[in-house]
């Protein structure tokens, strides 16, 4: 364990940047066409019912209080089972950051920088990734913290220039609601991003006061937040175009005027896109190799890294064929696959826990 | 040593390296050629074209004003070597040959083999072999005395061309050269040479050009390629043979592809690079077989369809380009066959095979008519566009 | 296949400096089990087999639902 302490507002910028991060371009044009005019509902429900799935981990962590994600798993299982468990969290934590990756490939390659080889994007980001774990959580915790005013002031500006073109008729005609498309379709969204929270199990320990609160609030700021987004492009770019396309927020950007010689601010916006994506690849990475030093019981976090990088770098460049198959993956599957281990596992651990408490007592 | 010896000996010595000085060249002593055309008339006589570039001309074309920025000069000869000393005699300055850009021969003159012509070129050693060649079935004397708008230098104006066919439609490899002329001069490989003609009737002499806005009059355009195997014409293959041509010999490094999916439904791919490819070459029954798997990958530029795009959409779409692709190749395969063109190099496999079977094989030397091809085309689409899909209505 | 060779040459060279550095067994042989995973992968992308995460978790899901 390190020997660190994250303030408040530093916990509070990860989990709301981490929540952010790659749903923040890539779902509104997705929910857009499920779920139409009323796609901006979807990151509420979902936000809350993740949020709500979260909460058995936070229970355990409340119950374990000073302890990370991995020794909570070895102190409720024990030893062998323990890092069974712990094997299972590193996965799905290395398919997170490959997933980023991939994601980043995809949008760099479509839109901005069609003609680059796409693993190179990857290649850079995990560098610096690597750098950050190095230094440990509290240069992260900075970083973010550092882009924190930044960003504020940007999104203030992006959606101020972007109300310009607002359009009430978009909402209209006002139909009835797509059952269909708000619920069950869109029900992928409790997933992605919001199940990823179990990560931040792993900080815990470093926040110096009420950790599973500030975290709380920031899911679901993340959550207003992306639901802001989706309802500024129906506004703005109106469901029939949002739909058609496959990064709105991208071609929102593209068209924003603020004046006559200041136009075509993608390459700016889609900056800020980078850093969300950053930090969210950064914290993730940054779990995964605490997660195998302390399961395997190293002390160097620098060895882990770069092999680890490596290999992330390897599956993210098989992860999908094209962004259409990533969709369509992510509809289908991706619910029943995070639910393992933000579902099944601390649920399990639960368990063995009243068990093993009442043995006891 | 006396201190005579000691200043003589230096000097001396110093001045053997001022015998350097007789190979020195005065740049304003120099006709700098920018382009080579060369042509054969009806009664054997050669004619060659030298495009020199004007300094003062160029300068003032910035400038807006209107010096012709070259000039051609047109000599007839017997012979290939006679030519420099016949320029002499018109041109006011030396001819420097090592930087032009682009050789154009005509379709006559490359039917009639340009042996001696390669040979002759060799054996400067001021040349660079490495130079773009094209042919053209217009008069040479008109693709010399026309000038293009945006390129003050012509050669420098069908380079691009050349370059812009090899990075957008795979129409072009970048291997029309001098030099792979050369290399293929004595084996049985072809080799493939780009077309270029003028794109209006009457070619464009004066600097008037550059006051008009018409940019498509009096340029060239690409046309397909010439096939020359031992310096020797055998045929040519249209423009849009050509991409077939170079994805089927794992070449080309982009290519674009229309696909009708049905009678109001289309998508248009392209080839994002050079394609994987294996060749295997092999006797089945006693018959020599070539096996291509060629593996592209492509992105979906756009796509015309009345659904959301899926992946079965795309599974759709990949087999239908593997389809057309087998199509236009087979097509290119089929036409090079009763032509006789031996476009995928068979012959010169047959002769570097070993083993049984094959001895009976290398003796014949049109055995490698009797290959049977079969090709196996997979190509994936790993990048789509931004637009997932169309916009329905009117 | 560019990839391929950095990944190769950064494990080697990083291997170099913690044998130098006498790290414990325990850590190297991990260290290369992992960057053995990496290399591989990177020599089955060359290959055109990659071993897809996503799909093998698609199939394990099929199979359980």
């Amino acid at each position: 364990m390190e020997n660190a302490t994250l303030s408040q507002r530093q916990f509070l910028s990860i989990v709301i940047f981490t929540t952010i991060s790659t749903a923040f371009y890539l779902l509104p044009g997705v929910l857009i066409a499920d779920a139409k005019q009323y796609a901006w509902l979807v990151p509420i429900w979902t936000g809350f019912a993740g949020v709500g799935i979260s909460l058995l981990w936070l229970y355990l962590a409340s119950q374990y209080p000073k302890v990370d994600l991995f020794q909570i798993s070895h102190q409720v299982l024990g030893r062998v089972a323990g890092k069974i468990v712990s094997i299972f969290l590193i996965y799905q934590m290395i398919l997170i950051c490959s997933w980023v990756i991939n994601n980043l490939n995809d949008f760099m390659t479509i839109t901005l920088l069609t003609h680059t080889t796409d693993w190179v994007f990857g290649a850079c980001f995990l560098m610096i990734a690597v750098y950050s774990t190095i230094k440990g959580i509290e240069a992260l915790a900075r970083t973010t913290e550092f882009f924190v005013p930044l960003l504020i002031l940007m999104i203030f500006l992006f959606f101020s220039i972007a109300v310009n073109v607002w359009d009430w008729s978009h909402f209209t005609p006002v139909s009835e609601i797509d059952w269909e498309g708000v619920f069950p379709k869109s029900s992928f969204m409790i997933a992605f991003p919001f199940m990823d929270a179990f990560t931040f199990i792993m900080i815990f320990p470093y926040v110096k006061e009420k950790p599973g609160l500030v975290y709380l609030k920031g899911s679901l700021i993340g959550a207003l937040f992306l639901s802001a987004v989706t309802f500024l492009i129906i506004g703005t770019l109106g469901v029939s175009r949002a739909s058609h396309i496959a990064y709105p927020l991208y071609t929102l950007s593209q068209e924003l005027e603020l004046s006559p010689f200041l136009e075509h601010i993608e390459g700016g916006i889609s900056i800020f896109w980078l850093i969300f994506v950053f930090i969210k690849l950064m914290f993730t990475f940054y779990c995964a190799v605490t997660g195998i030093a302390q399961t395997f019981n190293i002390q160097h976090r620098g060895l882990i890294s770069v092999p680890l990088a490596i290999v992330i770098l390897g599956f993210s460049q098989s992860m999908h064929q094209n962004i259409i198959e990533n969709i369509e993956w992510m509809k289908k599957y991706i619910l029943q696959q995070e639910s393992l281990v933000s579902v099944v596992i601390p649920a399990l651990l639960i368990v063995v826990h009243f068990i093993s408490r009442r043995r006891r007592t | 040593m006396t201190p005579f010896l000691r200043t003589a000996l230096p000097i001396l010595f110093l001045s053997l390296m001022l015998q350097g000085c007789g190979d020195y060249r005065e740049i304003s002593d120099l006709a700098i050629v920018d382009m080579v055309g060369v042509d054969m008339d009806a009664d054997g006589n050669y004619l060659a074209y030298f495009q020199v570039a004007n300094p003062n001309g160029i300068a003032s074309t910035k400038g807006g004003g209107s010096r012709s920025p070259i000039f051609t000069y047109e000599f007839k000869g017997k012979s290939w070597a006679e030519f420099t000393s016949k320029a002499t005699q018109t041109v006011p300055r030396e001819l420097f040959l090592s930087h032009f850009q682009a050789y154009i021969v005509s379709k006559r003159l490359a039917a009639k083999g340009l042996g001696d012509l390669l040979n002759f070129l060799e054996s400067d050693p001021s040349r660079r072999m490495a130079t773009a060649v094209f042919i053209t079935k217009d008069s040479v004397r008109d693709i010399m005395n026309t000038y293009v708008p945006l390129e003050t230098n012509i050669g420098k104006n069908l380079r691009n061309i050349q370059q812009l066919q090899v990075d957008f439609t795979g129409k072009e490899v970048g291997e029309s050269k001098i030099n792979t002329l050369l290399e293929n001069f004595e084996s049985s490989r072809l080799t493939f040479v780009s077309n270029i003609m003028l794109s209006s009737e009457k070619p464009i002499t004066t600097t008037k050009r550059y006051e008009s806005i018409d940019g498509n009059r009096g340029n060239f355009t690409y046309t397909g390629v010439s096939i020359i195997k031992k310096g020797q014409f055998l045929g040519e293959l249209k423009a849009k043979q050509v991409a077939p041509l170079y994805f089927m010999l794992g070449k080309s490094k982009t290519l674009y592809q229309h696909i009708q999916l049905s009678s109001d439904e289309f998508a248009d791919l392209q080839m994002l690079s050079k394609p994987k490819m294996k060749r295997r070459f092999i006797l089945i029954d006693g018959e020599p077989t070539l096996q291509l798997t060629i593996k592209p990958k492509i992105k979906l530029l756009n796509i015309h369809q009345n659904k959301r795009l899926d992946s079965q959409t795309l599974r759709r779409l990949e087999k239908m380009f593997d389809e057309e692709m087998t199509d236009q190749v087979t097509e290119v395969l089929n036409l090079a066959k009763k032509e006789k063109w031996d476009l995928l190099g068979i012959e010169e496999r047959i002769s570097h095979t070993t083993g049984r079977g094959w001895t009976e094989l290398k003796k014949n030397p049109d055995s490698w008519m009797r290959t049977k091809v079969t090709l196996d085309i997979k190509s994936s689409i790993v990048k789509t566009g931004v637009l997932v899909t169309t916009y329905e209505g009117g | 296949m560019l990839p391929f060779v950095l990944s190769l040459f950064i494990t080697i060279v990083l291997f170099v400096y913690f044998v130098n550095k006498q790290r414990p067994k325990k850590e190297l042989i991990l260290y290369s089990v992992m960057s053995l995973l990496g290399i591989v992968q990177f020599l089955l992308l060359i290959i055109d087999k990659p071993i897809q995460l996503p799909a093998i978790m698609a199939e394990l899901i099929d199979r359980l639902m």
